[in-house]
């Protein structure tokens, strides 16, 4: 990806700067100026409210069998029918949704966090740059699903186990992403300024470089939160994800592949919600995008 | 020319060759003592912990160990499974042309889709056909594929019966069959490629189709219009849209592997899948160097098709 550069970075200070009397504005402008930022909060709105009422409003458990109920079409009593133990399908992917988005949102600010740290050092001091991003190259040379996979093989099929093996995976694209914009950023006279003044390195990383570097990195965890679901989902419908009973859209959709002859609402359910989130999470990215980094507009 | 070839093996060989002390060094990262989570919690205690101990090689020093290793490497021995007591090598040997079939068609499937969408996306820009593409594509890279296979297996395998849900005929005994089994994975695979290869193309394509020498010069010379587009804009789009198929390489692969689990093909992600689940580090460990082996190899082989795509890259003005 390029750097933002010129009016990107304006939008960076104005995002960061908490005082400014336009950020106020500029959120406005961000949610309803542009229509794919707007579809995609919409998404994701729909979801986060079954997520958050979904569970408080069913009156039915997510972990109990019934199995006098087992395998029912969508009914009125069930609106997205039930499952091989008789549990309501609407309820288990109400709380499936919460422990997707609290992981991805987990593995999206760790990921973050780390690579801003290696990203912003690796560029800073140049002797390790070479080396670091050599190691993220080869992180990378190995496709950041089977890592995962294989990862969890390695540390064992926990839910914390399963956040590591993600997030190692993620690590390296961002940390490019964070490294190139700050290297962009610090040929900037301000930088010099800033060090003429007797800042030391780590002020003006903080405070000086990294704020600029914001609106490229939102961006970024946008998708990769939109990735960090597409991934929990897969591990967990391999079996080396979240373990059942606990709901997964993933493990949900790996029982509904066992009795795919006979309940079509297994497999289709649960997957629209996962293409939902994600859809929301990628319009919302691309949105972004076009909003804080001018330069990229209209170009997919 | 010949600077940049060499540059570029050499450069694939030193990430394969840190892919592997990468790979090795994976089973030290496992919280606990490898062994006893091999062994479990069966009768026989510490006597059979020692034991698999020996096998993994772990009582060696690590230097050692990093030594043997490699050395078996270059024999082809990548140690064996703790279960079936098979050779890795020869597990992998077993189904590596499967997941390499499955790739190849869905690469296939994919380009053949994304190029001819990407192009007339781009050409007609904003057009009824450019927006509807590109929504297309962007259900595609949203949802997963592994669950794209699935609801495919319902449709054209449960409702309507044309292909078979499950299994796999060997090539050997019949290429009619075993392609016919290897329709809808290769589908599924070949649909994310393609929403994603489709955007990236249409993108490249844009870029190209705003500069001077196709919008002035091709047009000017009275050359008809799918002439520019074909010649002269696709010519200089080939080389992002080459660096995207390499890019989207790996994301295939990891596709294989999960789709393999939804059809029940005895690939390698269907080995990889099983390993970790009986957390057998050995397999796991070549599944990962063959994958990584073969993502490198393509994008050499990528590195190296701009020597003939692209001429600016042959007389070395970009290495």
């Amino acid at each position: 990806m390029t750097v933002a550069t010129g009016p990107a970075i304006a939008t960076g200070v104005a995002l960061t700067t908490r005082t400014s009397p336009r950020v106020g504005r500029r959120l406005h402008r961000v949610f309803f100026r542009n229509a794919l930022v707007t579809a995609g909060t919409v998404a994701l709105a729909l979801v986060l409210g079954i997520a958050v009422l979904g569970p408080v409003m069913s009156p039915y458990d997510p972990l109990k069998s019934n199995l006098r109920h087992r395998i029912q079409p969508p009914s009125m009593a069930h609106i997205a029918g039930t499952d091989a133990f008789g549990r309501d399908v609407f309820t288990r992917i109400a709380y499936g949704a919460r422990i997707s988005l609290v992981l991805s949102l987990v593995i999206v600010v760790l990921t973050t966090v780390v690579a801003s740290v290696i990203g912003v050092t690796a560029a800073w001091f140049r002797r390790l740059d070479n080396p670091v991003m050599r190691l993220m190259d080869v992180m990378m040379s190995v496709p950041s699903l089977i890592l995962a996979i294989a990862l969890m093989g390695f540390l064992g099929a926990r839910q914390d186990n399963l956040v590591i093996a993600i997030v190692v995976t993620q690590v390296p694209r961002m940390t490019r992403l964070v490294r190139s914009a700050v290297l962009s950023v610090r040929a900037n006279e301000f930088v010099e300024l800033a060090r003429a003044l007797g800042c030391t390195n780590a002020r003006i990383m903080v405070r000086h470089i990294y704020p600029h570097c914001v609106s490229p990195i939102v961006v970024q965890a946008t998708f990769l939160f939109a990735q960090a679901i597409l991934i929990e989902a897969a591990l967990s419908f391999v079996g080396v994800g979240t373990p059942p009973p606990t709901p997964s859209w993933g493990n949900m959709l790996a029982e509904g592949r066992e009795h795919i002859s006979i309940a079509w609402w297994l497999t289709v359910l649960p997957g629209i919600s996962i293409m939902v989130v994600v859809l929301g999470l990628n319009l919302l990215g691309d949105g972004l995008r076009d909003l804080l980094d001018p330069r990229l507009r209209g170009q997919d | 020319m010949t600077v940049y070839v060499v540059r570029r093996i050499a450069a694939a060989a030193g990430v394969l060759l840190l892919d592997v002390v990468l790979i090795f060094s994976l089973i030290h990262f496992t919280p606990g003592d490898p062994a006893r989570l091999i062994v479990g919690d069966e009768r026989g205690g510490s006597a059979n912990v020692d034991k698999v101990r020996e096998q993994l090689g772990l009582n060696r020093p690590l230097p050692a160990q990093f030594a043997a290793y490699i050395a078996g490497l270059v024999r082809g021995d990548m140690g064996r499974s703790f279960f079936s007591r098979e050779p890795v090598f020869d597990m992998l040997a077993s189904r590596v042309p499967l997941t390499l079939a499955l790739a190849i068609i869905s690469l296939v499937i994919g380009l053949a889709v994304a190029l001819p969408t990407g192009v007339l996306a781009a050409v007609k820009r904003g057009s009824i056909w450019d927006q509807a593409f590109m929504l297309l594509a962007m259900l595609g890279v949203s949802m997963p594929s592994f669950w794209f296979a699935t609801v495919l297996m319902l449709v054209f395998a449960v409702a309507l019966g044309w292909f078979p849900v499950v299994g796999y005929a060997t090539f050997t005994d019949s290429p009619g069959r075993w392609l016919w089994h290897l329709v809808l994975p290769a589908t599924a695979i070949g649909v994310a490629q393609a929403a994603l290869t489709a955007r990236m193309t249409r993108a490249s394509l844009l870029e190209v189709l705003r500069l001077d020498y196709v919008t002035l010069t091709a047009r000017a010379k009275g050359l008809p219009e799918w002439r520019v587009i074909l010649k002269h804009a696709l010519a200089n789009a080939a080389f992002p849209i080459v660096t995207i198929v390499g890019m989207n390489f790996a994301f295939l692969l990891g596709g294989v592997v999960i789709i393999e689990t939804v059809f029940a093909l005895p690939g390698v992600g269907s080995l990889l899948i099983n390993s970790v689940a009986r957390r057998d580090y050995h397999v796991i460990q070549g599944v990962l160097l063959f994958v990584a082996a073969a993502n490198v190899m393509m994008n050499l082989v990528v590195d190296l098709s701009y020597v003939v795509i692209d001429k600016r890259v042959r007389y070395g003005a970009a290495t």
